[in-house]
Formats: C-alpha cells, sequence, structure tokens
C-alpha cells in the first residue's frame, strides 16, 4: 500500500494536465474534473483506513534510505487533510459552472486547481523538509496564477503584495532548512528530530524561528496578515472559497508538523500561543469594521487561524487534537460561508454588504446554508463549532493559559458579532422589489455541492466524540516524535504492506 | 572564504531591504531578487566550502569536498526563484502598461475611492448577466 501516497499526489497532477490540454470551449472540461476530483476522493478514503488504525505509510522515492532519499509519510494527519482536500476539491469543481462564472474561469481555474492540490497533497505527505518548501512553492505558483483568473483590475492591484508578502515568507523558509541542514546534516523530518535530540543550540533555535515565522505568515497570522483579506476577494468567489477553505490550512499544517520541533523550544510555541491569541482578536476585530463581504470572511480566517495556531503552540494532547478538529471543521464551514457569500455577490452584482441588502432574504435555501455555517462558525451548540471551540477552550483552560483563553471568548463576540452584521445585511432585511427581479436566472439545483458540504459539517458535530478520538489519536502520533520517526529512519518500504 | 561569504551575504540582504523598501515595483523585483541570492549563498555556505576537488573522484581527502546536498538545493531554489521572478516581472508589466507609472498600489482601496465603474468592470468578469439593470445601484452609499 506504499503507493497511496504517492497515488493521491500524481492522480491532481496529471488531471490538471490533462485538463489543461483539453481544447478550448470543449464540454467535457466539467465532467472531466468532477471524475478525477471523485477518483482522488476515493484513492483519500483508502488513505484514511489504511491509516486510521495508526500504521504509517513509508514510500521511499527510487528505494534511498530514509535520510539520504526523499520520503513520502502518510500518517492520521495527512490522511485527514488528504481527505478534506479532495472532498473540497470535488465541492469546488462542482460549484464553478461557465454559466454562472464565465467559461473563461472554469478553463482556466480547474487545471489550475487541481495543480494547486497537488502541492498540497505533497506538502500533506511529504517526509522531507526541503520537499515541504518545493511542494509550498507548487502551491504558491498555482494560486499566483489563480488569483489573476478574472483579470480585472481588482485582481491584478492583489498581484504584486501577495506574491511579494510569500516570497518573503518562502526565503525565510528557505534559509532556514539550509541551517537546519548545516547544522544537523539532515532535512528529513523523521531524523531532524532525532539528531536535534530535544536541546537546540542557538543556530538550530534560530532555524526553527525562521521555519515558524514563515509557516505563520503563509497561514495569515498576525503581524503579516494583510495579504490574506487582500487577495483572497480579488479572485473568482468558487476559487477563493478553495483558498479558504485549504491555502490557509497548509501554513497551519505545516506547523503542526513540526510540533516536535516546537516542543524542542518552548520559546518558540510561546511565542505562537500569543501570536494566536492576538491573531483571533485583530482579525475580529478587523472583521467587524469590513463591509466588503468576502473581505470579512478574510479577517475571519485570521482569527480562526490564530484559534488553530494558540491549540497547537499550547503543545498538550488535547490542544493539539483540539486544533486537528478544528482545522478539520473549519475547512469545511468557511469554504461553504465563501461559496454563499459568491453566491450573494452574483445575485446582487456588487461586492459590499450595503448593496448586496436583502439580497438572500428571498432564497431559503441560502438561509439555511448561512445560518448553519455561520451558527457553526460562532460555535452555536448542535454544530461541529461548537464542540471545535468546546475542545480548544477546554485544552487551554487545562492549560492555565488564561489570558489567551480569554483573549478566545472575546474573539468569540467578534465571530457573532459579524455574522449578524452579515444576516442583518444580507438575509434579515425585508427584500425589495430590486432584488427579487433577479432569483429566476439561479437553477434550484445549483447549490447541491454546497449542502454535501454542511451534511460532512453536520456529520463532524454528530460524530464529535469518535471525532475527537480521532483527533486524540493524530495529536499524540504527532507528540511522540518516536512512532513518526521509527517507520521512517528504519526504513523498512514494507511496513504497513498487507 | 567564510568572511568572504558573510560580507556577500550582508552586501545583498542590505541592498535588498533597501530595494525591496521601495514603492516602485520594479525596484523590488531587483530587491526580491537580491535576497534570493543572499538566501542561496547561506544555503551554500552550510554545505561547507571547499574549492579544491569536484565530488566523484575517489580517495581524495573529506576535507577537501563540499557536500553536495546544499548545491542541489540551491539550484532548486534557483530555478524556483527564476521562475517567480518572471511571473512578478510580467505583473510588473501589466499593471506599469495599465497604470502609466510603476507605483505598488494598495490592494485595501478605501470605500471611498473606489469608482463605480471598477466595481462594473470586475463583475463584468464574474459573467453576471444581471449587471446592466443594476447598475444605478453601483455608487457609493456611504
Amino acid at each position: 500500500m506504499t503507493w497511496l501516497p504517492v497515488a493521491t499526489w500524481l492522480q491532481p497532477a496529471l488531471a490538471g494536465l490533462i485538463l489543461w490540454l483539453m481544447p478550448r470551449g470543449s464540454s467535457w472540461r466539467r465532467p472531466f474534473a468532477l471524475i478525477f476530483a471523485l477518483a482522488e476522493l476515493g484513492l483519500a478514503v483508502m488513505l484514511l483506513r489504511t491509516t486510521a488504525e495508526g500504521t504509517i505509510l513509508v514510500h521511499a522515492f527510487g528505494s534511498w534510505a530514509a535520510p539520504f532519499g526523499i520520503v513520502f509519510v502518510a500518517d492520521r494527519l495527512s490522511a485527514i487533510l488528504v481527505l478534506l482536500n479532495a472532498l473540497l476539491m470535488l465541492v469546488t469543481v462542482g460549484m464553478l459552472s461557465g454559466q454562472r462564472h464565465g467559461r473563461r474561469t472554469v478553463e482556466r481555474g480547474v487545471p489550475l486547481l487541481f495543480l494547486l492540490s497537488c502541492g498540497l497533497v505533497g506538502a500533506f505527505q511529504t517526509g522531507d523538509l526541503f520537499h515541504l518548501f518545493v511542494a509550498f512553492e507548487v502551491v504558491l505558483l498555482a494560486s499566483y496564477a489563480l488569483l489573476q483568473v478574472p483579470g480585472n483590475a481588482r485582481s491584478k492591484r492583489a498581484a504584486f503584495p501577495n506574491i511579494a508578502v510569500n516570497l518573503l515568507a518562502s526565503m525565510f523558509f528557505f534559509v532556514g532548512v539550509g541551517v537546519l541542514y548545516g547544522r544537523l546534516g539532515t532535512v528529513n523530518l523523521a531524523d531532524l528530530v532525532v539528531q536535534l535530540d530535544g536541546n537546540p543550540a542557538l543556530p538550530e533555535t534560530f532555524a526553527i524561528y525562521l521555519l515558524a515565522v514563515a509557516f505563520g505568515t503563509k497561514a495569515g497570522l498576525v503581524p503579516l496578515l494583510f495579504w490574506l483579506p487582500a487577495s483572497y476577494p480579488a479572485t473568482s468567489g468558487p476559487i477563493a472559497a478553495f483558498f479558504a477553505g485549504m491555502m490557509t490550512k497548509l501554513g497551519v499544517f505545516a506547523l503542526l508538523r513540526m510540533t516536535p520541533l516546537l516542543a524542542a523550544t518552548p520559546a518558540i510555541s510561546e511565542v505562537l500561543v500569543w501570536v494566536g491569541a492576538i491573531s483571533a482578536i485583530v482579525g475580529g476585530l478587523s472583521a467587524i469594521s469590513e463591509y466588503e463581504l468576502r473581505r470579512l470572511l478574510g479577517f475571519h480566517i485570521v482569527s480562526q487561524v490564530g484559534y488553530m495556531v494558540l491549540g497547537l503552540g499550547l503543545l498538550t494532547v488535547n490542544a493539539v487534537a483540539a486544533a486537528i478538529f478544528y482545522l478539520s471543521h473549519h475547512i469545511l464551514v468557511k469554504a461553504a460561508l465563501f461559496f454563499v457569500a459568491d453566491e450573494l455577490e452574483r445575485s446582487a452584482g456588487s461586492r459590499d454588504l450595503r448593496q448586496i441588502f436583502a439580497r438572500g432574504s428571498s432564497r431559503p435555501a441560502l438561509i439555511v446554508l448561512f445560518l448553519a455555517a455561520a451558527f457553526s462558525l460562532a460555535g452555536l451548540p448542535p454544530l461541529s463549532g461548537f464542540f471545535a471551540k468546546l475542545g480548544l477552550f477546554h485544552a487551554t483552560f487545562e492549560a492555565g493559559a488564561w489570558i489567551p483563553l480569554a483573549a478566545l471568548a472575546i474573539a468569540s463576540v467578534y465571530t457573532l458579532a459579524s455574522m449578524l452584521k452579515i444576516w442583518q445585511l444580507a438575509f434579515a432585511a425585508p427584500e425589495t422589489d430590486a432584488s427579487s427581479s433577479q432569483h429566476d436566472s439561479h437553477k434550484t439545483g445549483s447549490l447541491l455541492p454546497l449542502w454535501l458540504l454542511l451534511a460532512v459539517s453536520i456529520a463532524l458535530a454528530l460524530l464529535a466524540g469518535p471525532a475527537f478520538r480521532f483527533a486524540e489519536a493524530t495529536a499524540q502520533q504527532l507528540l511522540d516524535p518516536a512512532t513518526y520517526s521509527n517507520p521512517v529512519t528504519q526504513q523498512s518500504p514494507v511496513k504497513g504492506e498487507k | 572564504m567564510t568572511l568572504a561569504l558573510t560580507l556577500a551575504v550582508a552586501l545583498l540582504t542590505g541592498a535588498g531591504v533597501y530595494l525591496l523598501l521601495s514603492r516602485r515595483m520594479f525596484l523590488s523585483i531587483l530587491g526580491f531578487s537580491l535576497l534570493a541570492h543572499a538566501a542561496h549563498l547561506v544555503v551554500l555556505a552550510s554545505g561547507g566550502w571547499a574549492d579544491k576537488a569536484p565530488i566523484v573522484v575517489p580517495d581524495t581527502d573529506r576535507q577537501l569536498l563540499a557536500d553536495p546536498v546544499p548545491q542541489a538545493f540551491v539550484l532548486t531554489a534557483i530555478v524556483i526563484s527564476m521562475t517567480v521572478s518572471v511571473y512578478l516581472l510580467a505583473v510588473f508589466v501589466t499593471s506599469s502598461r495599465q497604470a502609466g507609472n510603476d507605483l505598488v498600489v494598495s490592494p485595501f482601496p478605501n470605500d471611498a475611492e473606489r469608482d463605480a465603474d471598477e466595481v462594473a468592470a470586475e463583475l463584468q468578469g464574474l459573467g453576471d448577466k444581471d449587471q446592466a439593470g443594476n447598475q444605478g445601484h453601483g455608487g457609493n452609499t456611504a
């Protein structure tokens, strides 16, 4: 079964290539994209089932033993993220239609989305820090191009700041990798932990700090956060939804992956807790003051990424498990909100909430979808966000981090307030004549993929117990370096073969 | 050699950061190139600096050898940074052609600054058919 991580990685790359080479105007592009996305979902489910019992799949390319060659390692965390990525891919391709977003968006956007997905899946499963850097670059290049898919003044203006910040972070990442290699003689993630042996000297600490800064920037944490709400609204709606769901999670994932390194450098993990707390507040406050719908949601991402990073910075099993649960829940719910925002924007012909005014109030399906996603994000009881927040609050309480706990509580109020703002302006206000005339152009079946997203989110809430236990097992796997390192460094490619 | 490398990295970083802080996009792009070179030198230095022997000759004294792995890293990174540079230059060309200058503009325009035409043009790109009927609302209500 060690081919499985490689298959999940190559499939989107091939799919992207095929979709790109299809003739212009071909009506087969979308059906093919859906089939490819379904295939990826199937592979991802297989991966999750294989790794669920704690098996760690190791694929050594060219059979080069671990510290020398590049390895792919799939553990529970990889499997969760590969699965969510495939699911969101399916939903995004389903929501992107030529009718609604223009033929050009589908023709250029869909192949690029698959390439982006390839980079993400590579990053989620690599066991090699330098390959992680390369995977980041694959993701970034695809995202730079995706940002330009609408090709309007807005997206052009957002291009430079977005690339500049990400490029700078990439350089930090690269230097960090170089310094770690120079000191420890390895870039294999498992071997790094072994070589570091729990007591880093100053250069190693500096390198780990550089990595944390790079990942934090890509996740949209304070202080380098403004590129995120500036660039996500600039692209086409469904693409922005995919970015919101998966792209920022790449930074959080990378931080999760380096938790064993963070455990060796308590000063840095402490900084992460505080940065997370500050991000939660700053993002929440900025969101309240926004009127542009997708930018508001963009600032929200900053706030919620803060939650996750705070959790993983605490480094207890419960806190990391809560961060993982929060991450999974957030991918589903945040993407759903961006899709709803796209629907609203297109029916109003504006991005501004004051002009979207009341456009949602006569579309019951959209109301249900928005309420479910928004309440889930705000953390109201029967939904997945409640369990995510409960877990995180509990873990923060256990760790005795009182001020961060207070910050989380305050940020929750901000989240609720900004969701109420959207509700008041877009849905609760009485409908005007201008808004009612436009609805007939939308087909009723068109929100189907979105219901799938919501169903998974509700399933996550209904199965919160087992899901949380799974997250705990994932966290244990992450925090105990031996369980991750042994299968890799002992290099038995047959491990997990059945 | 180490001192020369250190000085080169310091110089490249200093010049790179100086250029990066410019509001002119072209200078910032040059700054990024210099910073990338600084990063490449740092990583190259981590593999040692032995310029005395090639790596393939058997029976050479190991002290004379440089570690080839960081060189491979840097090679990869050069390709990546060149690709990104080309992309950045393309962004530079399109945006300066459009604006007539190459100043970096804020991605956060104040709502008052955004004119209705631009919003309308944006939404045309989103493929919104109902745009025409809605143009009357396009102005600023703030």
